[in-house]
C-alpha cells in the first residue's frame, strides 16, 4: 500500500512539474534563436601562386569546355588565387566545380558562374565596375584583373572586413571595399560601366539603375545562391532600360568534376 | 496491478507519438522542412526492429527481469532528452542545403536519424516485452496503446501553444518517466528512485533553460539577422509555427517594381514564420504606395474596386495596398492573421482595423462566405525565386480547379482575380497557372483569351482575370500602364509585346498561345513537364513531374537539370528506396533465423503486408484530405492520428468478443474494403457541404467520419495475430515484423501514388489490399 502511494505520489509530482514547465517554458519563447555563421579566417599561409594548378585545370575543364572564350576573362580566372579566398577547411575544394559556403549563409560562387557573369558584362580595361555583395572578394578580384577600378560593397560586416583584409594581402590595389547597404550603390564613384550584383534580389534597386553609365550593363542573379541562379542582364541605352533573362546557370550539388 | 500496466503502456504510447509530432514541429523551425517521412520511418523502424530483437532474444534472462521495462522507459526518456543537442550544437546538426554536398552534414543527418531512432526502439521494446509477457491481455494492452497514442497526438497542440519551441522536447521526455513510475521494479528501490528523480530533474532543468536552436545559416531569418541593426522585436507561438517580428532596417520589398520608377523603396520590417519570410511590414501606411508602381495596381486602373479579398494574406501587404487605393471593404484571410495583426499593431503601430481579419485557411474561407468581391488578391503561385522543387509534395488547395472556380463565384460582375507567378525556367509554374485559369473559365462557359490579361516584368508574370470580358478601353489602359512602366504584355494576344523583358528562349509566348488555343490537350501531352491543372484529388500544384515525364527527361539526358528542380520528388523516391531496404534488412532479414519454427508463412506474409500498407495508406489519405477540411496540416495530422488510433483502439478492444475464425477475419477485411470505396465516393461531397462550419463542429464531424474506418481497421490485426499466435507463438514476431516493415514503406509509397494518380487511387488501393487480406485467410487452418 505504502509503495503504491509512493508511486502515485511520484506520478503526481511528475505531472505537476510537467504542467508547471509548460507554463514557465512559455517565457523562454521571448528569447531570439541563436544564429551563427562560420568564423574561420580565410587565408592559408601559402605564398601567392599566380596560376595555381587547380586554376589551370578549372579553366580548361569548367570554363573553356562550357563556352567561356573571352581571353581577358580566362586569364583573370587563371590569375586569381581562389584557394586564398575560401575558408581554410575549404582550400582543397577551392577549384571544384561548385560554390562553397563561406559563412553567414553566403557562398563563393561556382567558378563558371563568376566567369560567365564577368564575360557577359563585357568588361574593358578602361571600365569602372561596381560589385554588390563582396562576399569572399573573389568576383571583385576577377574583375580587377580586367578593369581599371573595382568598387565593391558588402553589408555583412565580418564578411566585408575579411574580404578587405584578404584582398589587401593579395595586393589588389585597384579594389575598394565599403561596408554598407548595397541598395544605395556608390553615388560618389558613379557612373559605372558594369555592375555585378552577386546577391539575389526580388527588385532592381533604382539607385543602381541611375548609377549605370549610358551603354552600361548590370547583371543580377535570381535564385537561392546555393541552388539555382537565373541571371538577368539589365541594359541602359539612353532613356531605354531593358532586361534580358539569360539561360539559367545551374549547380548540381552531387556532381563533382575533380 | 493490471491497471498500472495499462497506464504504463498508455503513457509510453502518448510519449512516442508526442515526440514524433514535436520533432516535426522543431525540424520545421530549424530546417525548411518537417522531415515527417524521416521521423515516421525512424519510428516505424524502431517498432519493427524491437519485434525482431525480441523474437531473437526473448529467451535471454535480460528480457525476463522485472527491472528491464523500468530501465528501458528511463532510456526512452533519456533518448528523447538528448535529441535537443542535435538542434543546438552546430557540430552535431545538419543543414538540409548542405546534406548533398558535404560529408559532415551527411553524417549529421545520419546521426540525427540514429538519435531519433533510439527512443522509438527502446519504447517499442517495452511494448513488445509487455505484449509478450501478458498475452492474455493483448486486446486491453492494444486498447491502452492506441488510447495513449491518440492522446499523444493531441497533446502537442496544447504544448506548442504554450511552451517555447526549445522546451518542447525536454517536456516530452517527462511523459515516459511518468510511465516508469507505474512500472517501478520491486528490487533496488533506492537506486531506481534516484535514477527516476535524476532523469526527471534533468528534463525539468532542460525544459526551463533549454539550449537555443542553431538555425540553418541559409534560412531567411539568418540572412536577415546578419544585416546591420537587425533585431527580433516580438515573438508569438502558434500551432502553425513560431512567428517572429524583426526590425530589418536594410530590407526592402517591391516585387514587380517598374524599372521606370526612380524614387526610393522604403525599408520594411519583416515577419518570419518558422524562420521563413511571411512578409514585409512597412513603417507607415503611405509606404505601401510603392506597390502602385507594380502590376498589382492594374486592377485599380481598369475597374472600380470597392471590396477586396486578400487570400493567404501573410503580413497584409495586399490589404494595406488596397486600403491605400481607397477600397472600402477589405477582408484578409490567413491562418496566422490574428497573431500577425497583433504583432504589427504592437511593433509597427500600423492600424489593421480597416480590414476584416479571418484567421482561417484561405481555401476554407472561400466556403464560409457568399459575399461578392470586386478584387481577389492571391500571392505568387510559387515560392520566391522559383525553388519549387523542395515544395513539390506540399498540397496547395488554394490553386486547384475547384478553388479557382469558387473564387470566380465570389467575384462581382466586373470583378477581378489577380494572381502572379515567378517565371521559372524551364517554364512550368506560370504555364500551369494559366492552364488552371483557362480551364476554370472554360468550364464556366467563358472564353479564356477574352477574360485573361497577363503582364510580364523582368522576373514575374501577373495574371489578371476579369469576370466580364476585357473591353477595348480596359485593354488600352493596360497597354498604357505597361508602356509607362516598361512592362510587357503576354495576354491578350492582339496587344502582346516583347520589348522590355526578353526571355531565355522565344517559345514562352507560343506556349501561352497554345494553352489559350483549342489544341491545348495536345500541348499538355507533349510538354516535358506536367502542367495540367491541379485538382482537389491531386492538389500538388508545385509538382511538375510524372513518372512518364521523368523517363522522358532522363532519356533526353537532362537528368542534371531535373535533379534539383524536382528535388522534393527525388527525395521522396530516394526515401522510398532507402526505407524499403532498411526495413527489409533490420526487420525481415533477421527473422529468417526463425524460418524453421514458423507456420502459415504464406498467409502471414500476404495478410500482414496488406494490413501494414492498407492501414497507413488510409491514414495518409485522411491526413492529406483533412488538411483541406481543417485548413491546416498540423490540425489534420493531430486529429486524424488521434481519431484513427482511438477508434482502432475501440475496435481492437471489441474484437475480443468476436471469435477469431478465418471467416470472421475475412468478413471484417471485406467490410474495410467496402468502406474505403464508400469514402472515395462520398468524402468530397461531405467536405464541400460542411467545410464552412465552425472548427469545433468540424472536429466532431471528422471524428464521426473517421470512427467507422478506425473501428473496423483496429480489428483485423489483433484477431489474426491472436489466431496465429495461439497456433504457434513464433509466428507473433514474424507477423509483427511484416506489418512493421510494410508500415515503414507505406507512408512514403502513399505519397508517391497520390502524387502520380491522386487520392482516389490510394483509397482504391486500400480497398484492394484489404480484399487481398480477406482472400489470404483461405490458407488459414
Amino acid at each position: 500500500m505504502h509503495l503504491n502511494s509512493m508511486k502515485y505520489f511520484s506520478a503526481a509530482v511528475i505531472f505537476f512539474t510537467f504542467s508547471c514547465c509548460i507554463r514557465y517554458a512559455g517565457a523562454a519563447a521571448s528569447r531570439p534563436p541563436e544564429i551563427s555563421g562560420e568564423s574561420e579566417v580565410a587565408l592559408s599561409q601559402d605564398d601567392v601562386q599566380p596560376s595555381h594548378p587547380g586554376a589551370e585545370r578549372m579553366v580548361e575543364t569548367q570554363l573553356k569546355n562550357r563556352g567561356i572564350n573571352n581571353p581577358a576573362v580566362l586569364n583573370a580566372m587563371l590569375q586569381v588565387p581562389r584557394h586564398r579566398l575560401v575558408p581554410e577547411r575549404m582550400v582543397s575544394s577551392a577549384y571544384q566545380d561548385r560554390p562553397l559556403p563561406i559563412g553567414w549563409g553566403q557562398t563563393i560562387s561556382q567558378p563558371y558562374i563568376v566567369a560567365y557573369m564577368t564575360e557577359i558584362v563585357n568588361p574593358q580595361p578602361h571600365h569602372r565596375a561596381l560589385e554588390i555583395g563582396t562576399g569572399s572578394g573573389y568576383q571583385a578580384a576577377v574583375l580587377s584583373e580586367i578593369v581599371e577600378k573595382v568598387y565593391t560593397i558588402e553589408i555583412i560586416e565580418p564578411l566585408g572586413t575579411r574580404a578587405k583584409n584578404d584582398l589587401k594581402e593579395l595586393e589588389y590595389e585597384n579594389i575598394e571595399v565599403k561596408l554598407a547597404d548595397g541598395y544605395w550603390g556608390w553615388e560618389e564613384k558613379a557612373p559605372f560601366d558594369c555592375i555585378v550584383v552577386t546577391a539575389a534580389a526580388e527588385y532592381i534597386p533604382p539607385p543602381l539603375v541611375r548609377q549605370l553609365a549610358d551603354g552600361g550593363k548590370m547583371i543580377i542573379p535570381v535564385g537561392h545562391p546555393y541552388q539555382t541562379q537565373y541571371l538577368v542582364m539589365v541594359e541602359k541605352n539612353g532613356e531605354e532600360i531593358t532586361t534580358r533573362r539569360l539561360m539559367p546557370v545551374r549547380f548540381v550539388p552531387f556532381t563533382r568534376n575533380e | 496491478m493490471k491497471r498500472r500496466l495499462y497506464l504504463t503502456v498508455a503513457l509510453l504510447s502518448a510519449a512516442l507519438i508526442s515526440y514524433q509530432v514535436i520533432l516535426m514541429h522543431v525540424l520545421s523551425i530549424v530546417q525548411w522542412h518537417h522531415f515527417a517521412y524521416m521521423i515516421i520511418s525512424a519510428a516505424m523502424l524502431g517498432f519493427g526492429a524491437s519485434g525482431t530483437i525480441l523474437a531473437l532474444f526473448r529467451g535471454k534472462k535480460l528480457f525476463q527481469s522485472s527491472s528491464t521495462v523500468f530501465i528501458l522507459l528511463i532510456l526512452t526518456s533519456a533518448g528523447i532528452l538528448i535529441s535537443p543537442l542535435l538542434t543546438a550544437v552546430p557540430q552535431l546538426s545538419f543543414d538540409s542545403y548542405l546534406v548533398l554536398s558535404q560529408i559532415s552534414h551527411m553524417l549529421g543527418l545520419a546521426l540525427s536519424y540514429g538519435v531519433f531512432f533510439i527512443p522509438f526502439l527502446t519504447g517499442a521494446l517495452v511494448m513488445a516485452i509487455l505484449f509478450t509477457r501478458h498475452t492474455e491481455s493483448t486486446a486491453k494492452l492494444y486498447f491502452s496503446n492506441l488510447l495513449g497514442s491518440a492522446a499523444g497526438a493531441v497533446l502537442p497542440l496544447v504544448m506548442i501553444r504554450h511552451a517555447a519551441p526549445e522546451s518542447l522536447i525536454p517536456l516530452a521526455a517527462l511523459i515516459p518517466l511518468a510511465g516508469a513510475v507505474f512500472a517501478f521494479p520491486e528490487k533496488r528501490k533506492k537506486l531506481n528512485y534516484a535514477i527516476l528523480y535524476i532523469t526527471a530533474a534533468l528534463s525539468v532543468i532542460v525544459a526551463i533553460i533549454p539550449p537555443s536552436f542553431h538555425l540553418s545559416q541559409y534560412k531567411d531569418i539568418s540572412y536577415a539577422m546578419n544585416q546591420p541593426d537587425a533585431k527580433i522585436r516580438g515573438v508569438s507561438l502558434s500551432v502553425h509555427g513560431l512567428i517572429q517580428y524583426a526590425e530589418t532596417p536594410a530590407s526592402r520589398f517591391a516585387p514587380g517594381l517598374s524599372l521606370a520608377y526612380e524614387g526610393e523603396i522604403p525599408v520594411s520590417d519583416t515577419i518570419f514564420l518558422n524562420g521563413n519570410t511571411l512578409g514585409p511590414v512597412f513603417n507607415s501606411g503611405k509606404d505601401y504606395s510603392i506597390l502602385s508602381n507594380t502590376p498589382k495596381a492594374i486592377p485599380f486602373r481598369v475597374a472600380a474596386i470597392d471590396s477586396v479579398l486578400s487570400l493567404e494574406a501573410g503580413t497584409f501587404y495586399s490589404a494595406f495596398y488596397a486600403d491605400y487605393e481607397g477600397a472600402d471593404r477589405i477582408t484578409a484571410a490567413d491562418p496566422t492573421a490574428e497573431k500577425t495583426a497583433r504583432l504589427i499593431q504592437k511593433h509597427a503601430e500600423l492600424d489593421t482595423s480597416a480590414f476584416t481579419i479571418k484567421a482561417v485557411d484561405s481555401r476554407t474561407f472561400l466556403f464560409t462566405t457568399d459575399e461578392k468581391y470586386d478584387l481577389i488578391y492571391l500571392p505568387a503561385a510559387n515560392t520566391f525565386r522559383g525553388t519549387a522543387g523542395l515544395y513539390a509534395l506540399r498540397e496547395k488547395y488554394i490553386l486547384t480547379l475547384e478553388s479557382l472556380d469558387r473564387m470566380m463565384d465570389l467575384l462581382s460582375d466586373d470583378g477581378i482575380l489577380y494572381v502572379p507567378a515567378w517565371t521559372d525556367y524551364p517554364y512550368r509554374t506560370s504555364l500551369k497557372l494559366l492552364a488552371s485559369l483557362s480551364r476554370t473559365l472554360e468550364k464556366r462557359g467563358m472564353y479564356p483569351d477574352a477574360h485573361i490579361a497577363a503582364v510580364r516584368d523582368w522576373n514575374m508574370i501577373h495574371f489578371i482575370v476579369s469576370a466580364s470580358p476585357f473591353t477595348d478601353t480596359q485593354k488600352k489602359i493596360i497597354g498604357d500602364f505597361c508602356r509607362e512602366n516598361l512592362f510587357d504584355i503576354a495576354i491578350p494576344e492582339d496587344i502582346q509585346t516583347n520589348f522590355y523583358h526578353s526571355l531565355p528562349d522565344d517559345n514562352y509566348l507560343n506556349y501561352i498561345n497554345h494553352i489559350l488555343s483549342p489544341k491545348r490537350e495536345e500541348f499538355y501531352r507533349d510538354y516535358k513537364f506536367n502542367i495540367r491543372p491541379a485538382t482537389d484529388n491531386k492538389p500538388f500544384f508545385l509538382n511538375f513531374l510524372t513518372l512518364r515525364s521523368a523517363r522522358h527527361i532522363i532519356k533526353e539526358g537532362s537528368f542534371r537539370d531535373f535533379s534539383f528542380m524536382e528535388l522534393g520528388y527525388l527525395i521522396l523516391v530516394f526515401t522510398l528506396i532507402q526505407v524499403s531496404i532498411a526495413a527489409f534488412i533490420l526487420i525481415i532479414l533477421p527473422l529468417f533465423k526463425l524460418k524453421k519454427k514458423l507456420t502459415n508463412k504464406l498467409f502471414s506474409a500476404a495478410y500482414f503486408s496488406c494490413l501494414g500498407l492498407g492501414f497507413i495508406f488510409m491514414e495518409m489519405v485522411f491526413i492529406q484530405k483533412f488538411t483541406f477540411y481543417f485548413g491546416s496540416p498540423v490540425y489534420s495530422a493531430s486529429f486524424v492520428i488521434a481519431f484513427m488510433l482511438f477508434s482502432a483502439g475501440i475496435g481492437s478492444r471489441l474484437s475480443t468478443r468476436l471469435q477469431t475464425t478465418p471467416s470472421n477475419i475475412a468478413k471484417v477485411c471485406i467490410a474495410v474494403a467496402a468502406l474505403a470505396i464508400t469514402y472515395s465516393l462520398a468524402l468530397d461531397s461531405i467536405f464541400y457541404s460542411t467545410v464552412g462550419l465552425d472548427t469545433v463542429l468540424k472536429v466532431f464531424i471528422a471524428f464521426a467520419l473517421i470512427l467507422p474506418a478506425g473501428f473496423l481497421m483496429g480489428m483485423p490485426f489483433p484477431m489474426a495475430l491472436s489466431h496465429v499466435g495461439r497456433k504457434n507463438p513464433y509466428n507473433v514476431p514474424w507477423c509483427w515484423g511484416i506489418d512493421g516493415c510494410f508500415s515503414v514503406i507505406a507512408a512514403t509509397l502513399a505519397s508517391v501514388i497520390s502524387l502520380n494518380t491522386g487520392f482516389t487511387a490510394v483509397m482504391i488501393a486500400v480497398s484492394l489490399l484489404y480484399l487481398t487480406a480477406a482472400l489470404s485467410t483461405v490458407s488459414l487452418d
